[in-house]
């Protein structure tokens, strides 16, 4: 049985053991939770519709204290919106996450940890050197997992990063954009090889597209390093690769590694940039959605779990290839 | 323009500008492709000087090889002797690529027998020196592969550039030639690692 097959295997046997019987309990909460978002809303809304419709039907008599009615109460349910949301929606993820997740994750490999409220912070995207023009100065992370395999220390969460330009305009005021630079899942991991330069790796949009064309902008870009070219044709055709040293890239991105990193792209099918650099391998796969997250609309079942423990296996494969290394630097 | 002004440059003076600039043009491109051969030919020789430093690299593992293995290697006596003198006669320098391809795959090969010792004893594969030297070889021995592939992909760009028209005709006239790849030792193409 190979690793996948036998990890699906482990996921399932989880699931009919742990999961399975707590999930009629989960979907009652999540029932009741929204009975009381919806009750929340209807308490908090009607009162309000009724101002806003008895500001209607007295504008003539009441004058402008009418037209403050009809708007005020608008206004007031814009923001009231959300007080349901924080109020019951807010605490159920929190449960969810604690009461099924968290378990899931321990269940996954002993010793890995789960953290529903953090994140891999903004130095840890600063370090990789994958985002620049622009670099994020506004970073949300969530559901961060950390483990260790064998010497290998790693960890991953889903990341939301932004960049927030200001600039004071013509008219003297102060002016803001927010541009997105990513959303998705970051990790982090410890490289066990040393190494001194900087490797990325980036999806091949220019050469998929232009052909030679784009292999010939590819290698006029400077900005990470010199363009590096790889042997192994379905990784070329995937990957671009820049290095500030050739001969460390091609020693990073081992025959094996480059195999994995084209196994786990056609697995995500979402874009997913590569560093290597400070001793750290860094993935980001920008997943562009919040995953992980109950829906209160559809029922939770199997598939939910399944998609956090694909996650896993994933980024453990990666773990375990780095591992493999190390065994093998010590074991003949 | 100037030229068809009245009073301007006659035929003859129109014909050696259009001359000057064709020339000029040209010379411009094979400068360009001369350079282009010289930025590969030194990338070429700067990948050989890193496969030469690892290469050091794995010279200088094989006294301390030699000494932990050497009580174990009664029937790698001649591996043994064989692997010290070419170590010297690589260090000695004065060979030409290919010579020096051909004693460096040698020299790995004998490291390799070498270091299978550690099957047949397993105190030696127990021991601390052995498996402190066991780590670092196989770093060479990635660093070796990495340096070698560099400079095989640098050894494709001067050679395509050789071979292809029109700068092959620059590089010929230049003196610049093909150059051999360096090939993985036979031995060392499935398990690389020792």
């Amino acid at each position: 049985m190979n690793e996948s097959a036998a990890s699906s295997e482990r996921f399932h046997a989880h699931f009919e053991q742990v999961l399975a019987e707590k999930l009629e309990a989960a979907n009652a909460e999540r029932r009741q939770t929204l009975r009381s978002m919806v009750v929340a809303w209807f308490m908090y809304c009607t009162p309000l519709v009724a101002l806003s419709v008895l500001g209607f039907l007295m504008q003539r008599d009441w004058g402008d204290f009418a037209g403050f009615l009809m708007y005020g109460p608008l206004l007031g349910l814009l923001f009231g919106i959300f007080v349901p949301i924080n109020r019951y929606h807010t605490p159920y993820k929190k449960n969810f996450k604690q009461s099924l997740v968290a378990p899931l994750v321990a269940a996954y490999r002993p010793g890995t940890r789960y953290s529903p409220s953090a994140g891999i912070e903004r130095h840890e995207l600063d370090s990789s050197g994958l985002f620049r023009n622009p670099s994020p100065n506004r970073v949300r992370g969530e559901d961060r997992v950390d483990g260790t395999i064998g010497d290998v220390r790693f960890r991953f969460s889903e990341v939301y990063a932004e960049h927030e330009k200001t600039w004071v305009g013509d008219d003297g005021q102060n002016k803001s954009k927010t541009i997105h630079v990513f959303k998705g899942l970051f990790y982090v991991a410890e490289f066990n090889k040393h190494v001194s330069g900087r490797t990325y790796v980036f999806p091949d949009r220019a050469q998929r597209l232009l052909g030679g064309l784009g292999q010939l902008l590819q290698s006029g870009d400077k900005t990470y390093g010199e363009l590096v070219k790889l042997e192994d044709p379905e990784f070329e055709k995937q990957f671009v690769v820049y290095s500030t040293n050739q001969v460390e890239a091609r020693y990073v991105l081992s025959s094996s590694l480059m195999r994995k990193l084209v196994a786990l792209q056609a697995r995500t099918r979402k874009p997913m940039r590569i560093a290597i650099a400070s001793s750290h391998l860094y993935i980001a796969i920008e997943t562009g959605e919040d995953n992980f997250e109950p829906s209160l609309f559809t029922p939770i079942d199997r598939a939910l779990f399944q998609e956090f423990w694909d996650v896993l296996d994933i980024f453990v494969a990666i773990v375990e290839e780095l591992d493999l290394d190390t065994r093998i630097w010590t074991v003949a | 323009m100037a030229c068809f002004a009245p009073g301007g440059l006659g035929a003859d003076a129109m014909t050696t500008t259009w001359w000057l600039i064709g020339g000029g043009a040209l010379a411009l491109v094979v400068i360009g492709m001369f350079n282009t051969l010289v930025r590969r030919r030194n990338a070429a020789d700067n990948a050989f000087a890193a496969v030469d430093a690892y290469l050091t690299m794995r010279y200088d593992l094989i006294p301390n090889l030699v000494a932990t293995v050497k009580a174990y290697a009664q029937h790698e006596r001649e591996t043994l002797a064989l692997v010290v003198e070419q170590r010297q006669q690589a260090l000695a320098g004065n060979l030409d690529v290919d010579a020096r391809v051909r004693l460096d795959n040698s020299i790995a090969h004998g490291v390799q027998r070498l270091m299978a010792l550690g099957e047949a004893y397993p105190e030696l594969k127990a021991s601390h020196n052995f498996q402190q030297l066991q780590r670092a070889l196989n770093e060479v021995e990635e660093r070796i592969s990495a340096a070698r592939r560099a400079f095989n992909a640098c050894v494709l760009e001067l050679n395509n550039a050789v071979d292809m028209f029109p700068i092959n005709l620059v590089a010929g006239i230049a003196g610049f030639k093909r150059r051999a790849f360096f090939e993985a030792p036979e031995f060392a193409r499935g398990a690389v690692r020792v």
